[in-house]
Protein backbone atom coordinates (compact mmCIF):
# COMPACT_ATOMS: atom_id res chain seq x y z
CA UNK A 1 0.00 0.00 0.00
CA UNK A 2 2.68 2.70 0.89
CA UNK A 3 4.59 1.52 -2.27
CA UNK A 4 1.68 2.05 -4.24
CA UNK A 5 1.62 5.80 -2.72
CA UNK A 6 4.56 6.34 -3.02
CA UNK A 7 5.09 5.26 -6.73
CA UNK A 8 1.79 7.68 -7.00
CA UNK A 9 3.10 10.67 -5.45
CA UNK A 10 6.74 10.36 -7.75
CA UNK A 11 5.11 10.24 -10.85
CA UNK A 12 2.84 13.39 -10.11
CA UNK A 13 6.52 14.96 -9.13
CA UNK A 14 7.80 13.90 -12.51
CA UNK A 15 4.67 15.38 -14.28
CA UNK A 16 5.45 18.33 -12.41
CA UNK A 17 8.82 18.87 -12.76
CA UNK A 18 7.74 17.85 -16.83
CA UNK A 19 5.39 20.73 -17.05
CA UNK A 20 8.15 22.71 -15.63
CA UNK A 21 10.90 22.16 -17.74
CA UNK A 22 8.45 22.35 -21.11
CA UNK A 23 7.54 25.94 -20.08
CA UNK A 24 10.85 26.82 -19.02
CA UNK A 25 11.84 26.00 -22.46
CA UNK A 26 9.19 27.99 -23.99
CA UNK A 27 10.39 30.88 -22.39
CA UNK A 28 13.63 30.26 -23.63
CA UNK A 29 12.67 30.19 -27.29
CA UNK A 30 10.52 33.15 -27.10
CA UNK A 31 14.14 34.73 -25.88
CA UNK A 32 15.96 33.66 -28.67
CA UNK A 33 14.06 35.17 -31.30
CA UNK A 34 13.89 38.33 -28.28
CA UNK A 35 10.41 38.05 -26.83
CA UNK A 36 11.39 38.54 -23.48
CA UNK A 37 8.78 40.06 -20.92
CA UNK A 38 9.59 43.58 -19.86
CA UNK A 39 10.33 45.67 -16.87
CA UNK A 40 7.23 47.81 -17.06
CA UNK A 41 5.36 50.36 -15.01
CA UNK A 42 2.08 50.16 -16.29
CA UNK A 43 -0.15 48.03 -18.20
CA UNK A 44 0.73 49.73 -21.45
CA UNK A 45 4.39 50.03 -22.95
CA UNK A 46 6.20 50.40 -26.14
CA UNK A 47 10.11 50.25 -26.99
CA UNK A 48 10.92 51.42 -30.83
CA UNK A 49 14.75 51.66 -31.84
CA UNK A 50 16.16 54.39 -33.59
CA UNK A 51 14.98 53.89 -37.43
CA UNK A 52 16.61 54.73 -40.76
CA UNK A 53 14.58 57.36 -42.89
CA UNK A 54 12.05 54.80 -44.76
CA UNK A 55 8.69 54.32 -45.44
CA UNK A 56 7.79 51.64 -42.92
CA UNK A 57 8.46 51.75 -39.12
CA UNK A 58 9.72 48.31 -37.24
CA UNK A 59 8.48 48.32 -33.65
CA UNK A 60 10.38 46.26 -31.15
CA UNK A 61 7.76 45.46 -28.15
CA UNK A 62 4.37 46.49 -27.06
CA UNK A 63 2.02 45.68 -24.58
CA UNK A 64 -1.13 46.37 -23.97
CA UNK A 65 -3.77 45.94 -21.56
CA UNK A 66 -6.28 45.60 -24.16
CA UNK A 67 -6.05 44.79 -27.62
CA UNK A 68 -5.17 48.51 -29.09
CA UNK A 69 -3.44 49.72 -32.35
CA UNK A 70 0.00 51.62 -32.68
CA UNK A 71 -0.08 54.72 -34.20
CA UNK A 72 2.76 56.65 -35.94
CA UNK A 73 2.48 60.71 -35.98
CA UNK A 74 4.76 63.60 -37.20
CA UNK A 75 5.92 65.23 -34.89
CA UNK A 76 4.80 69.16 -34.95
CA UNK A 77 7.35 71.09 -32.38
CA UNK A 78 8.15 68.08 -29.93
CA UNK A 79 4.21 67.06 -29.89
CA UNK A 80 2.39 64.28 -32.14
CA UNK A 81 0.87 65.80 -35.02
CA UNK A 82 -0.87 64.34 -38.35
CA UNK A 83 -1.18 60.33 -38.51
CA UNK A 84 1.63 58.69 -40.93
CA UNK A 85 0.82 55.03 -40.11
CA UNK A 86 -0.59 52.15 -37.88
CA UNK A 87 -0.36 48.54 -37.39
CA UNK A 88 -3.24 46.17 -37.21
CA UNK A 89 -5.22 45.29 -34.54
CA UNK A 90 -2.60 44.25 -31.68
CA UNK A 91 -3.92 41.69 -28.73
CA UNK A 92 -3.78 41.99 -25.27
CA UNK A 93 -0.29 41.14 -23.50
CA UNK A 94 2.73 42.10 -24.93
CA UNK A 95 3.98 41.45 -28.89
CA UNK A 96 7.37 41.94 -29.78
CA UNK A 97 9.10 42.15 -33.44
CA UNK A 98 5.82 43.40 -34.72
CA UNK A 99 4.96 43.20 -38.74
CA UNK A 100 6.53 46.49 -40.10
CA UNK A 101 4.16 49.19 -39.96
CA UNK A 102 3.77 50.91 -43.57
CA UNK A 103 4.03 55.12 -43.43
CA UNK A 104 1.89 57.33 -45.89
CA UNK A 105 5.26 58.93 -46.42
CA UNK A 106 9.38 58.26 -46.13
CA UNK A 107 10.74 59.50 -43.01
CA UNK A 108 13.70 62.10 -43.39
CA UNK A 109 16.77 61.71 -41.94
CA UNK A 110 17.06 63.85 -38.81
CA UNK A 111 12.87 64.02 -38.02
CA UNK A 112 11.58 62.92 -34.69
CA UNK A 113 8.07 60.67 -35.15
CA UNK A 114 5.79 59.68 -32.20
CA UNK A 115 4.90 55.76 -31.54
CA UNK A 116 1.66 56.07 -29.86
CA UNK A 117 -0.50 53.56 -28.31
CA UNK A 118 -4.29 53.65 -28.84
CA UNK A 119 -6.68 51.40 -27.56
CA UNK A 120 -9.61 49.96 -29.56
CA UNK A 121 -13.07 50.76 -29.04
CA UNK A 122 -14.62 47.20 -29.73
CA UNK A 123 -15.20 47.32 -33.35
CA UNK A 124 -11.26 45.91 -34.24
CA UNK A 125 -10.97 48.99 -36.33
CA UNK A 126 -9.16 52.19 -36.10
CA UNK A 127 -10.89 55.43 -35.98
CA UNK A 128 -8.63 58.52 -34.46
CA UNK A 129 -11.85 59.99 -33.23
CA UNK A 130 -13.25 56.41 -31.63
CA UNK A 131 -9.89 54.94 -30.20
CA UNK A 132 -8.47 56.91 -27.61
CA UNK A 133 -4.82 57.04 -26.62
CA UNK A 134 -3.97 54.48 -24.03
CA UNK A 135 -3.05 56.16 -21.07
CA UNK A 136 0.21 56.02 -18.75
CA UNK A 137 -1.31 55.08 -15.54
CA UNK A 138 1.23 57.69 -14.04
CA UNK A 139 0.44 61.06 -15.09
CA UNK A 140 -2.00 59.80 -17.14
CA UNK A 141 -0.55 61.10 -20.32
CA UNK A 142 -0.83 58.91 -23.51
CA UNK A 143 1.83 56.02 -23.99
CA UNK A 144 4.32 57.48 -26.37
CA UNK A 145 7.86 56.72 -27.70
CA UNK A 146 9.70 59.41 -29.53
CA UNK A 147 11.63 58.16 -32.06
CA UNK A 148 14.80 59.35 -33.95
CA UNK A 149 15.01 59.23 -37.92
CA UNK A 150 18.72 59.35 -39.03
CA UNK A 151 20.43 57.78 -42.04
CA UNK A 152 23.25 56.22 -39.60
CA UNK A 153 20.81 54.90 -37.59
CA UNK A 154 22.25 51.36 -36.27
CA UNK A 155 19.80 48.09 -36.91
CA UNK A 156 18.08 47.05 -34.23
CA UNK A 157 19.14 44.71 -32.07
CA UNK A 158 17.61 42.47 -29.57
CA UNK A 159 15.76 43.56 -26.86
CA UNK A 160 15.00 43.29 -23.03
CA UNK A 161 13.59 45.52 -21.37
CA UNK B 1 7.66 15.12 3.84
CA UNK B 2 6.66 14.34 0.01
CA UNK B 3 5.15 17.11 -0.43
CA UNK B 4 8.08 19.27 0.49
CA UNK B 5 10.14 16.76 -1.33
CA UNK B 6 7.42 17.56 -4.06
CA UNK B 7 8.31 21.57 -3.93
CA UNK B 8 11.94 21.69 -3.40
CA UNK B 9 12.16 19.75 -6.99
CA UNK B 10 10.05 22.46 -8.35
CA UNK B 11 11.57 25.47 -6.87
CA UNK B 12 15.29 23.51 -7.71
CA UNK B 13 14.30 23.63 -11.57
CA UNK B 14 12.53 26.68 -11.94
CA UNK B 15 15.26 28.59 -10.48
CA UNK B 16 17.80 26.56 -12.74
CA UNK B 17 18.69 29.00 -15.33
CA UNK B 18 18.46 32.51 -16.03
CA UNK B 19 20.51 32.71 -19.32
CA UNK B 20 19.00 35.34 -22.22
CA UNK B 21 18.60 32.33 -24.67
CA UNK B 22 22.30 31.51 -24.65
CA UNK B 23 23.85 34.55 -25.73
CA UNK B 24 27.80 35.60 -24.34
CA UNK B 25 30.46 38.11 -25.30
CA UNK B 26 32.91 35.66 -27.32
CA UNK B 27 36.02 36.12 -25.26
CA UNK B 28 39.26 33.31 -25.40
CA UNK B 29 40.04 33.41 -21.70
CA UNK B 30 38.27 33.88 -18.34
CA UNK B 31 37.49 36.69 -16.54
CA UNK B 32 37.52 39.13 -19.22
CA UNK B 33 36.55 42.81 -19.00
CA UNK B 34 33.61 44.47 -20.05
CA UNK B 35 33.86 48.27 -20.52
CA UNK B 36 30.57 50.21 -19.78
CA UNK B 37 30.41 53.70 -21.33
CA UNK B 38 29.62 55.99 -18.75
CA UNK B 39 26.88 58.39 -20.19
CA UNK B 40 24.96 59.04 -17.28
CA UNK B 41 24.51 62.13 -15.09
CA UNK B 42 25.50 62.57 -11.98
CA UNK B 43 22.58 61.53 -10.31
CA UNK B 44 23.28 58.06 -11.56
CA UNK B 45 27.17 57.52 -11.11
CA UNK B 46 26.87 55.96 -8.13
CA UNK B 47 24.94 53.49 -8.77
CA UNK B 48 26.42 52.86 -12.16
CA UNK B 49 29.39 52.37 -9.96
CA UNK B 50 28.23 50.06 -7.43
CA UNK B 51 26.51 48.29 -10.34
CA UNK B 52 29.83 48.20 -11.99
CA UNK B 53 31.62 46.63 -8.93
CA UNK B 54 28.49 44.18 -7.64
CA UNK B 55 28.79 42.37 -11.36
CA UNK B 56 32.68 42.25 -11.30
CA UNK B 57 33.10 39.79 -7.92
CA UNK B 58 32.09 37.04 -10.87
CA UNK B 59 34.39 34.93 -11.49
CA UNK B 60 34.45 35.12 -14.90
CA UNK B 61 33.69 38.80 -15.76
CA UNK B 62 35.24 42.20 -14.48
CA UNK B 63 33.73 45.33 -15.55
CA UNK B 64 35.01 48.57 -15.92
CA UNK B 65 33.60 52.19 -16.34
CA UNK B 66 35.30 54.04 -19.41
CA UNK B 67 34.07 57.67 -20.67
CA UNK B 68 30.53 57.60 -22.87
CA UNK B 69 30.55 57.24 -26.97
CA UNK B 70 27.32 58.17 -27.03
CA UNK B 71 24.82 61.12 -26.08
CA UNK B 72 22.30 59.93 -23.77
CA UNK B 73 19.30 60.41 -25.53
CA UNK B 74 20.15 58.05 -28.67
CA UNK B 75 22.25 55.89 -26.80
CA UNK B 76 23.84 54.09 -29.35
CA UNK B 77 26.08 51.08 -28.90
CA UNK B 78 29.37 50.77 -29.63
CA UNK B 79 31.49 47.73 -30.45
CA UNK B 80 32.75 45.62 -28.38
CA UNK B 81 31.08 47.33 -24.88
CA UNK B 82 27.73 48.68 -23.48
CA UNK B 83 26.83 52.40 -23.23
CA UNK B 84 24.98 52.88 -20.70
CA UNK B 85 22.48 56.20 -20.94
CA UNK B 86 19.90 57.78 -18.59
CA UNK B 87 17.48 60.29 -19.89
CA UNK B 88 13.76 61.54 -19.94
CA UNK B 89 12.83 58.66 -22.90
CA UNK B 90 8.90 60.14 -22.22
CA UNK B 91 5.86 58.00 -20.87
CA UNK B 92 6.94 54.74 -22.44
CA UNK B 93 5.80 52.26 -20.10
CA UNK B 94 9.63 51.30 -19.18
CA UNK B 95 11.70 51.98 -16.38
CA UNK B 96 14.87 50.43 -18.08
CA UNK B 97 15.94 48.61 -21.25
CA UNK B 98 18.55 46.77 -22.47
CA UNK B 99 19.10 45.91 -25.77
CA UNK B 100 22.29 43.74 -27.47
CA UNK B 101 23.63 43.24 -30.81
CA UNK B 102 24.33 39.65 -31.66
CA UNK B 103 26.43 38.15 -34.22
CA UNK B 104 25.27 34.22 -34.14
CA UNK B 105 24.83 34.09 -30.38
CA UNK B 106 27.78 35.76 -29.85
CA UNK B 107 26.92 39.50 -28.44
CA UNK B 108 28.83 42.39 -29.99
CA UNK B 109 27.52 45.53 -28.26
CA UNK B 110 24.79 46.46 -25.93
CA UNK B 111 22.90 49.42 -24.41
CA UNK B 112 20.91 50.13 -21.21
CA UNK B 113 18.70 52.72 -20.85
CA UNK B 114 17.25 54.23 -17.68
CA UNK B 115 14.13 56.23 -18.36
CA UNK B 116 14.31 59.88 -16.13
CA UNK B 117 10.74 60.02 -17.03
CA UNK B 118 9.70 57.94 -14.15
CA UNK B 119 12.44 58.26 -11.68
CA UNK B 120 12.04 61.55 -11.29
CA UNK B 121 8.67 61.14 -9.53
CA UNK B 122 8.99 60.74 -6.01
CA UNK B 123 8.00 57.10 -5.99
CA UNK B 124 10.81 56.12 -8.44
CA UNK B 125 13.06 58.60 -7.72
CA UNK B 126 14.73 56.10 -4.44
CA UNK B 127 17.95 54.55 -4.15
CA UNK B 128 16.46 51.15 -4.24
CA UNK B 129 14.62 51.64 -7.34
CA UNK B 130 17.45 53.11 -9.10
CA UNK B 131 20.16 50.13 -8.04
CA UNK B 132 17.46 47.77 -9.21
CA UNK B 133 17.25 48.92 -12.52
CA UNK B 134 20.84 49.76 -13.08
CA UNK B 135 22.04 46.31 -11.55
CA UNK B 136 19.51 44.17 -14.12
CA UNK B 137 20.00 46.42 -16.85
CA UNK B 138 23.36 46.32 -17.02
CA UNK B 139 22.98 41.90 -16.36
CA UNK B 140 21.26 41.69 -19.40
CA UNK B 141 24.00 42.79 -21.53
CA UNK B 142 26.09 40.11 -19.82
CA UNK B 143 23.55 37.69 -21.30
CA UNK B 144 21.39 37.55 -17.92
CA UNK B 145 17.57 37.30 -17.72
CA UNK B 146 14.90 37.37 -15.19
CA UNK B 147 14.90 34.93 -12.26
CA UNK B 148 11.15 35.84 -11.36
CA UNK B 149 8.89 38.21 -13.37
CA UNK B 150 6.20 38.25 -10.79
CA UNK B 151 6.07 41.80 -9.14
CA UNK B 152 4.07 40.56 -6.01
CA UNK B 153 5.73 37.72 -4.84
CA UNK B 154 8.49 37.44 -2.35
CA UNK B 155 12.15 38.90 -3.25
CA UNK B 156 14.17 36.54 -4.11
CA UNK B 157 17.11 38.81 -2.71
CA UNK B 158 19.10 39.59 -6.64
CA UNK B 159 18.21 42.61 -9.05
CA UNK B 160 17.16 39.75 -11.62
CA UNK B 161 13.55 39.42 -9.57
CA UNK B 162 10.75 41.42 -10.28
CA UNK B 163 9.44 42.97 -7.69
CA UNK B 164 6.98 46.14 -6.61
CA UNK B 165 9.27 46.56 -3.35
CA UNK B 166 12.72 46.87 -4.62
CA UNK B 167 14.36 47.17 -0.65
CA UNK B 168 12.40 44.47 0.49
CA UNK B 169 13.62 42.82 2.54
CA UNK B 170 15.26 41.04 1.23
CA UNK B 171 16.12 43.19 -0.94
CA UNK B 172 16.29 42.90 -4.82
CA UNK B 173 19.13 45.74 -5.01
CA UNK B 174 22.14 43.63 -5.97
CA UNK B 175 22.97 40.38 -7.84
CA UNK B 176 22.55 37.32 -5.27
CA UNK B 177 24.92 33.74 -5.39
CA UNK B 178 22.45 32.51 -8.03
CA UNK B 179 23.34 35.05 -10.34
CA UNK B 180 26.94 34.68 -10.40
CA UNK B 181 26.52 31.12 -10.27
CA UNK B 182 24.46 31.43 -13.75
CA UNK B 183 27.15 33.70 -15.40
CA UNK B 184 29.61 30.74 -14.62
CA UNK B 185 27.61 28.32 -16.32
CA UNK B 186 26.96 30.75 -19.58
CA UNK B 187 31.05 31.35 -19.60
CA UNK B 188 31.86 28.15 -18.81
CA UNK B 189 33.53 27.41 -22.55
CA UNK B 190 36.09 29.58 -24.02
CA UNK B 191 35.39 31.11 -27.96
CA UNK B 192 38.09 31.38 -30.51
CA UNK B 193 37.25 35.26 -31.18
CA UNK B 194 36.84 38.20 -28.62
CA UNK B 195 33.72 40.33 -29.46
CA UNK B 196 34.52 42.55 -26.35
CA UNK B 197 36.68 45.34 -26.52
CA UNK B 198 40.58 44.96 -26.13
CA UNK B 199 42.97 47.84 -26.77
CA UNK B 200 46.45 46.22 -26.39
CA UNK B 201 45.42 42.31 -27.33
CA UNK B 202 43.85 43.08 -30.79
CA UNK B 203 46.67 44.47 -32.15
CA UNK B 204 48.55 41.28 -31.89
CA UNK B 205 45.87 39.32 -32.57
CA UNK B 206 44.15 39.76 -35.38
CA UNK B 207 45.26 38.71 -39.45
CA UNK B 208 42.02 40.58 -40.42
CA UNK B 209 41.62 43.96 -38.34
CA UNK B 210 39.11 45.40 -40.48
CA UNK B 211 36.72 47.06 -37.90
CA UNK B 212 38.50 46.52 -34.72
CA UNK B 213 36.04 47.55 -31.54
CA UNK B 214 36.98 50.91 -30.30
CA UNK B 215 38.45 51.92 -32.98
CA UNK B 216 35.51 52.20 -35.71
CA UNK B 217 35.80 51.48 -39.32
CA UNK B 218 39.29 50.61 -41.69
CA UNK B 219 40.09 53.36 -43.61
CA UNK B 220 43.43 53.28 -45.10
CA UNK B 221 45.15 50.12 -45.35
CA UNK B 222 49.22 49.97 -45.34
CA UNK B 223 51.23 48.04 -48.06
CA UNK B 224 50.17 45.01 -46.47
CA UNK B 225 46.78 45.24 -46.82
CA UNK B 226 46.60 45.81 -43.05
CA UNK B 227 44.18 49.13 -41.46
CA UNK B 228 46.61 51.83 -40.89
CA UNK B 229 43.57 54.40 -40.59
CA UNK B 230 40.43 53.88 -38.40
CA UNK B 231 37.41 56.20 -38.59
CA UNK B 232 35.33 56.24 -35.53
CA UNK B 233 31.84 58.68 -35.47
CA UNK B 234 30.97 60.24 -32.51
CA UNK B 235 27.71 62.11 -32.50
CA UNK B 236 27.40 66.26 -33.48
CA UNK B 237 29.77 65.33 -36.66
CA UNK B 238 32.82 64.61 -34.31
CA UNK B 239 34.90 61.64 -35.07
CA UNK B 240 37.97 59.55 -33.79
CA UNK B 241 40.42 58.28 -36.15
CA UNK B 242 42.53 55.99 -34.71
CA UNK B 243 46.39 55.38 -36.50
CA UNK B 244 47.83 52.01 -35.68
CA UNK B 245 51.21 50.95 -36.64
CA UNK B 246 51.11 47.31 -36.52
CA UNK B 247 53.94 44.89 -35.49
CA UNK B 248 55.88 43.33 -38.45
Amino acid sequence: MNTKIFLIVGVVVLVMVGVTLFLRGGANQSDMEGNSSGLVVGKNAIYVAEQVPSKAISIAVVRFEAPGFVVIHEDVAGVPGAILGRSSILAAGETESLALIPLSRATKDGEMIHAMLHLDDGDGVFDAGKDDPAEDRIGGKPVTMVVIVSADAVEPGVVNP
Amino acid sequence: MLVLLAAGSIAAVTNATHSWGGYHWARKANPFTLKLGDNVSSAWDSYLAKSSTDWSQSSVLDTTIVAGGTTAWRCRPTNGRVEVCNYNYGNTGWLGVAQIWIRGNHITKGTAKMNDTYFSLASYDTPAWRNLVMCQEIAHTFGLDHQDEDFNNTNLGTCMDYTADPDGPPSNEHPNAHDYAELETIYSHLDTINTFSQKVAYLGNLDDADDVAEFGESLRKDRKGKTSLYVRDLDKGEKVLTFVLWIE
